[in-house]
């Protein structure tokens, strides 16, 4: 039998002859079977939204982390692998610190995009490695203005006005398309992608491991239970 | 605080400034003065030697102005990380021993007070050049301090109010400030409580202050 890459998914830094590098579209298929996390941007700032969709009620929710925060004006969301997620938080994190010592100022959220991108770039061309099976959904403020931006696997990045990773990209993407506007508050904001996020999914929302966070001028702060919960009320 | 030229003599590498840092019932107050020297040249009357480097933790530095910027960089670094991926402040024992470690690999010309508040109280460090960390219920740092140690021998108390340690702290500074030539120009003041953090005081709070003393 031939293998699906014809042997061209052996390594990574291999091309297959019509231009692909298989081991990189792989990495793509464990983002495509990640948890749904969705980002959108609101007049002041960014909403995002993850459902930690917890398979068995053995597990205690507060043991798994698809949310994060990056720095004060930065916040992170992740699908795919987690371990090769929190690498990527880690990496982020630095980043971010070694850019207040060395320049005495909070990075911009393209810098911040740029390194993490060149980061998992050299996942994809060097020998020995494999890519990292994550998205990252960054979102956050500076003097530029308010900026959500989508990375994949390849090291590649986009940035939106509303975007989500995961499985149900698509449903969440069509949704945005048709009903996210410029210049919506906060609330009505979390509404909307709360509603992607459910359309999404195949049940309910799961009222217990639901997680928003905002990322304003006040920074990235992560609601608390009781206002996620009046957040979820209103759907 | 000193600064001093590259190839400067060793005079030049007099340890200005005086800080301090005074537990009291519930947190601990902490202060520098503003003035850096270079030999007998009051290089600068607005330096900053108080340092908030994280929510409940401050940092005073004391000697050469380049290593104690260095460090509270590092430091402020250090102690987000720590709380990103812990998800919870660093002690200030934390921070201090962190300090020490960092400064027995890499001696800095400096005389530093870690001081804050967490889960086992308030308290002060001072930490030498070399690495040395000792906590105290109070420590002044600095060409000044045996002058602000002469006030805080007499008029600390245990269990004092955030008030009484305010007014000592106040009273150590304007005495240094007065008989150290290395200290004076002012000085920076603030609070550290559990309820609310790291708290300086303004301009006109200040004020009020001296002139109620």
């Amino acid at each position: 039998m031939q293998p699906s890459g014809r042997g061209y998914d052996h390594g990574v830094s291999t091309f297959s002859p019509d231009g692909r590098l298989y081991q990189v579209e792989y990495a793509r298929e464990s983002v495509k079977r990640g948890t749904t996390t969705v980002g959108l941007k609101f007049k002041d700032g960014v909403v995002l939204i993850v459902d930690k969709r917890i398979s068995s009620k053995l597990i205690l929710t507060d043991s798994i982390e698809k949310m994060y925060q990056i720095d004060d004006h930065i916040g992170m969301t992740t699908c795919g692998l987690v371990a090769d997620a929190r690498q990527l938080v880690d990496k982020a994190r630095v980043q971010c610190q070694v850019n207040r010592m060395t320049y005495g100022d909070s990075i911009a959220i393209t810098t911040l995009v740029k390194k993490m991108c060149d980061f998992m770039q050299s996942f994809t061309q060097y020998g020995g490695a494999r890519p990292f099976g994550t998205a990252l959904l960054i979102a956050g403020i500076d003097d530029d203005g308010i900026h959500l931006f989508e990375t994949d696997p390849s090291g590649a990045y986009q940035s939106y006005q509303a975007g989500a990773i995961g499985r149900g990209r698509s449903t969440v993407i069509d949704h945005f398309e048709s009903n996210w506007k410029h210049n919506m508050t906060k609330n009505a904001a979390i509404k909307l992608g709360l509603e992607a996020l459910k359309e999404s999914l195949e049940d309910d929302l799961n009222r217990e491991t639901v997680e928003i966070a905002i990322v304003d001028s006040n920074g990235y702060v992560k609601l608390d239970r009781e206002y996620t919960l009046k957040q979820l009320d209103r759907l | 605080m000193a600064v001093i030229k590259m190839h400067a003599t060793t005079d030049a590498v007099k340890t200005g400034t005086s800080t301090i840092g005074i537990t009291f019932d519930g947190g601990v107050v902490v202060g520098a003065d503003h003035r850096a020297t270079m030999g007998h040249f009051i290089a600068n009357k607005s330096v900053q030697k108080m340092f908030q480097i994280s929510n409940s933790i401050a940092l005073t530095t004391a000697g050469l102005v380049g290593h104690a910027q260095s460090l509270s960089r590092t430091l402020a670094a250090e102690l987000k990380l720590y709380e990103l991926k812990e998800g919870t402040a660093m002690t200030v024992k934390g921070a201090a021993t962190l300090t020490a470690n960092i400064l027995v690999g890499r001696p800095h010309y400096v005389q530093l007070l870690i001081v804050g508040v967490d889960s086992s109280g308030s308290s002060v460090y001072s930490i030498d050049s070399a690495g040395g960390s000792i906590p105290d219920v109070y420590c002044a740092t600095g060409s000044g301090s045996p002058y602000m140690y002469g006030v805080l021998e007499d008029q600390y108390r245990d269990g004092m109010d955030e008030k009484s340690a305010l007014r000592v702290a106040a009273k150590s500074l304007l005495a240094s400030a007065q008989r150290d030539a290395a200290s004076g120009n002012g000085m920076d003041l603030a609070v550290i409580t559990a309820e609310k953090g790291f708290q300086q005081l303004s301009k006109e709070q200040l004020t009020a202050l001296l002139s109620s003393l």
